[in-house]
């Protein structure tokens, strides 16, 4: 399959590999300067206030206190890439949100003293009435967020007033609705989940000089913070160096531009001394977490399995302030048309305000919203027509790319057709256990405009090894170890010859940020002409050299040979080591005179920008067989499947390790994992990794496989088109649609933990 | 010192730590002998009572780590609430013990104890004197500087993507296959049950940890 290739698709030893096993690498959290400040940020006890006065004069006076931040020092600029209309969300503001909301921020000598100085701010506030669930938000009568957001010929509310579109609509829905046998209508809970990444959210600010900041920052994209914070202090880009090199984990909590990065810069400012900002674990877990969404599903259906219509109505839980959530919404509309035929279509979503932390994007972008749901709508619907969901399921997938050979490729691993039995026939059923299985589908749309921008500088060293410049962050995902195998690839030089820097925003060119899997694609692409472009400037070089034409020449493992004679070589260090009097390059006046004997530099770059036009869609699918302990409410991972289409993978190591998560996460999110809100004050009260449970080595699936189905995409480099962001949403559904087919319940709403279990099966008495 | 005090999770399941078998996490105040729950409240405790007390006497805390004796004064670079975390990072500039939740519940901030795994986080200091501390960066030869078979497994399998909790796992990997050279996958799921990773769903680091058992001769036996 990849025998053509030398590095593509070969497991390498990772870029990184040597920096993580030894602890050496360099998170921002482990940055640490000369005289720098700790910064603690005072977090409202109210879920939704007017500050009327603040006063942190007594702050300041505590000693070791070096400087304060309220409202009042903070230029009120609205962050630039959250929605292009809903501009709510400031560094801080004189109005809290949700219990833990930014007030002010002390910079200090040591943690101890910030906290003891948090204390000591005065602050007034004027309690309003605030609203936790969406049907509070919604009524007629309920306190207004952001009442000074532009909601053009509407009167102000707490439904977003988004610049994303909100519906998307083709075809007669009414139609197909009356031309179905059969009219399915589902409400699902799309529950919030919180990222637990392993770097809590941090930044270290350093102004080199009074117009020059430097900042370390724990996020996904170091470009597009250095727009948000050029925006904010009024300087130009390039008086801003972000450096996110290596971050602990994102999972979508670190995309955009959160508080504790403008406190950091303006506190550092207001300090003259470096500070770093570390959020601990309770103050992290809030933030930008996944959407809970309300989802609507009215599908109808044939008798023979043909699907004529889908509408689907959505209210997402945006929290106190968009992040993400008009983004997500308008992927959503989108995301079930990636993974389904279907001809009739109405899709609509909301976003609404409720006085909750925000809620932002989160692995999956849309889809979870979408087709974490209607997966579960699906197999209900063949159930509905009492259909093989297997059946049922290849019937109605969308014919382009492999997405039903993905699905046959999983089935068939999975043994599907052996082991469905039938609806309401558990697969296996002993004593109180029953064992069911499930399938889960999902794609990603990932489409470019603002999201698809990369670019890679390439320079050839002058002893022949090569170092590639991208703006991109290792978070985990292994773009390091991507960008050199495809470098080594496209210009035949060893893989241990290239060197990777990233995530420096003034070290390395423009990059849209590291979500939605789109970097192997959108950071690849480039490389890999950066490559050809220094493979062709080696070999018009090394021509000059031998003499004879370029074309006569090849490039293997770093070695530049004649084709026909092919014992003669040249090194790239011999090619560039050169006594010819001509530029190599075609943008540069044929005749500038070089020094005899000098090195003839080699540098190409390439970038990209990818329209809406060109939508990468990843897509999975996850087969599971789960047994459910009657008596006891437990669910116990029997086997897993995901059949995923990657295009080529660069690195499998890296596809695997992208959906083993997912198996985890997604189990987790389906199963175990639950956001705990007090109902007085709407704040999450497990922000904790022991009462917010997360997977362990000993909750995850024993036996799991990756099938990784490889048609490749006709533009990406060497085929592939990235992998993971989808991931989440088939593994949850396929779990729910397990149970449902070992205990014929279905679950509307996530976690589906034990009690929620026993109770459906009247095992207990209403546990809340 | 309790003698159970600093037991790491390694020793201890998750669902026992859960059910609240976690008497170990329990502290002493270094000052008047009180015991409280957890060491943030110890924390708070120290900075509200004894907040500028002078020190009962001098305190001197002698530690090894990676071989190398270190002397702290109590009160000079190591503060009675200090967990050791913290000295490893801020004092001795170790930073390759992570920390994540600060507060003893995901494992990344594991070290060696006199070769027991132990949560740095939620060990003080002051309770370290004569103990010998291994970290991470004291698990390649010493003078070579070439990497334990473990760090190699790992690299090889690629048992690790952000890299934050990698640090903690292959220490607590080193006390295992200390203990157990060549341990079932079982046995090594229930030694990582304390540390939790987000971003891998464990699959190729519980391969690593099978690769590093055979390449230790373990598998051999």
């Amino acid at each position: 399959m990849t025998k053509e290739f030398k590095y593509i698709g070969k497991r390498l030893v990772r870029k990184d590999a040597y920096d993580k096993v030894t602890g050496r690498g360099i998170f921002t959290v482990d940055v640490q300067l000369p005289r720098m400040l700790q910064v603690k940020i005072l977090r409202s006890p109210y879920a939704h206030a007017n500050i009327l006065k603040i006063d942190a004069s007594k702050a300041m006076k505590l000693p070791g206190v070096i400087a304060t931040l309220t409202y009042e020092d903070v230029p009120q600029v609205a962050a630039l890439h959250h929605d292009p209309k809903a501009k709510d969300y400031y560094v801080l503001d004189d109005k809290v949100r949700w219990v833990g909301d930014d007030v002010a921020a002390v910079a200090a000598e040591t943690v101890e003293i910030a906290e003891e100085a948090l204390s000591l701010i005065e602050v007034e506030y004027e309690v309003l009435q605030a609203v936790f669930s969406v049907e509070e938000a919604l009524k007629k009568d309920a306190p207004v967020l952001h009442p000074q957001l532009d909601y053009g010929s509407k009167d102000p509310s707490n439904v977003v007033p988004t610049g994303h579109a909100t519906c998307e609509e083709f075809g007669d829905i009414e139609r197909g609705f009356s031309d179905a046998d059969v009219v399915l209508e589902e409400k699902i809970r799309i529950a919030s989940q919180c990222h637990c990444f392993w770097e809590q959210h941090a930044a270290v600010a350093c102004w080199d000089s009074p117009d020059h900041l430097t900042i370390w920052m724990s996020m996904q994209c170091p470009h597009r913070q250095r727009d948000e914070l050029a925006n904010i202090l009024g300087i130009a880009g390039n008086k801003i160096r972000v450096i996110s090199r290596y971050v602990g984990g994102g999972f979508g909590g670190k995309a955009r531009f959160l508080r504790h990065l403008g406190i950091a810069a303006l506190l550092a400012k207001k300090a003259h001394r470096p500070v770093r900002v570390l959020l601990t674990q309770e103050e992290s877990m809030p933030l930008a977490v996944r959407h809970a969404a309300d989802v609507s599903w009215k599908m109808g259906i044939k008798k023979d399995g043909r699907i004529t219509a889908i509408e689907r109505d959505c209210v997402m839980h945006t929290g106190s302030h968009v992040i993400t959530g008009g983004y997500i919404g308008q992927t959503s509309l989108v995301e079930p048309l990636a993974v389904y035929r279907v001809s009739n279509y109405r899709s609509r979503v909301m976003n609404v305000y409720t006085n909750t932390n925000p809620a932002g994007s989160f692995r999956g972008f849309g889809s979870t919203e979408s087709n974490t749901s209607l997966a579960m709508v699906m197999f209900r619907a063949a159930e509905a027509i009492d259909m093989d969901p297997l059946e049922f399921l290849l019937k109605n997938v969308n014919p382009t790319a492999a997405k039903a050979e993905c699905l046959r490729a999983g089935a068939e691993k999975f043994g599907w057709g052996n082991k469905w039995k039938g609806w309401a026939r558990p697969t296996m059923i002993q004593g109180s256990k029953k064992r069911g299985i499930g399938i889960g589908l999902t794609s990603s749309v990932r489409k470019g405009g603002g999201q698809g921008v990369g670019s890679a500088i390439l320079t050839v060293n002058q002893d022949g090894s090569a170092t590639v410049f991208i703006g991109s962050v290792e978070l985990g995902q292994g773009i390091l170890t991507a960008v050199a195998k495809i470098a080594a690839e496209g210009l035949g030089m060893p893989y241990d010859d290239v060197t990777v820097v990233n995530g420096d925003t003034e070290i390395t060119p423009f990059d849209s940020g590291q979500s939605g899997s789109h970097t192997t694609f959108d950071v690849g692409l480039p490389t890999l002409l950066a490559a050809r472009d220094a493979k062709c400037q080696l070999l018009r070089l090394a021509a000059l050299r031998v003499g004879v034409e370029p074309e006569d020449l090849e490039i293997e493992d770093g070695w530049i040979y004649v084709k026909k004679t092919p014992e003669k070589r040249l090194s790239f260090r011999d090619a560039m080591f050169t006594p010819t009097v001509q530029s190599p390059s075609e943008t540069l006046p044929e005749t500038i005179p070089y020094f005899i004997n000098s090195v003839v530099p080699v540098i190409a770059q390439a970038s990209l920008t990818r329209g809406s036009k060109v939508p990468l869609q990843g897509f999975s699918a996850d087969f599971v067989e789960v047994e459910v302990d009657t008596e006891a409410g437990e669910v116990k991972t029997i086997n897993y499947i995901t059949a995923v289409d990657p295009g080529r993978a660069i690195n499998p190591d890296g596809v695997e390790g992208q959906f083993e998560y997912a198996v985890s996460a997604g189990m987790g999110w389906s199963l175990m994992e639950e956001v705990v809100r007090d109902k007085v004050s709407g704040r999450i009260l497990n922000a904790n990794r022991l009462d917010y449970k997360i997977p362990t080595t000993l909750d995850v699936a024993q036996n799991s496989s990756i099938v990784i189905v490889e048609p490749t995409d006709p533009v990406g480099p060497f085929g592939a088109k990235g992998a993971g962001e989808e991931a989440m949403a088939a593994s949850a559904a396929a779990f729910a649609n397990a149970i449902h087919s070992a205990i014929g319940v279905k679950f509307d709403d996530f976690p589906i933990t034990p009690a929620k279990i026993l109770q459906a099966l009247s095992k207990e008495p209403k546990l809340r | 010192m309790d003698k159970d005090k600093g037991k790491g999770l390694g020793e201890i399941s998750k669902s026992q730590f859960c059910m609240g078998e976690a008497e170990v996490m329990k502290q002493t105040c270094p000052y008047c002998s009180t015991i409280l729950d957890t060491f943030h409240a110890l924390k708070l405790h120290v900075m509200t009572e004894h907040w500028g007390a002078s020190m009962p006497e001098e305190v001197l805390i002698r530690v090894v780590v990676n071989e190398e004796p270190y002397e702290f004064k109590l009160g000079d670079r190591v503060q009675p609430w200090h967990s050791l975390a913290y000295t490893l990072r801020h004092v001795l500039g170790l930073t390759g013990t992570k920390i994540s939740c600060d507060r003893g519940e995901c494992g990344t901030c594991t070290v060696l104890m006199d070769g027991r795994p132990v949560l740095s986080c939620m060990m003080l200091t002051v309770d370290c004197d004569g103990k010998k501390v291994t970290t991470i960066e004291g698990l390649a030869h010493r003078v070579t500087g070439e990497l334990h078979p473990i760090q190699k497994a790992f690299m090889e399998k690629a048992g690790f993507q952000c890299g934050f909790c990698t640090p903690g796992i292959i220490l607590t990997t080193k006390a295992l296959l200390d203990k157990n050279p060549d341990p079932t996958e079982r046995e090594v799921r229930e030694a990582l049950a304390g540390n939790l990773c987000r971003c891998t769903g464990y699959v190729k680091i519980i391969e690593s940890v099978m690769a590093a058992a055979e390449m230790m001769g373990g598998r051999n036996k």
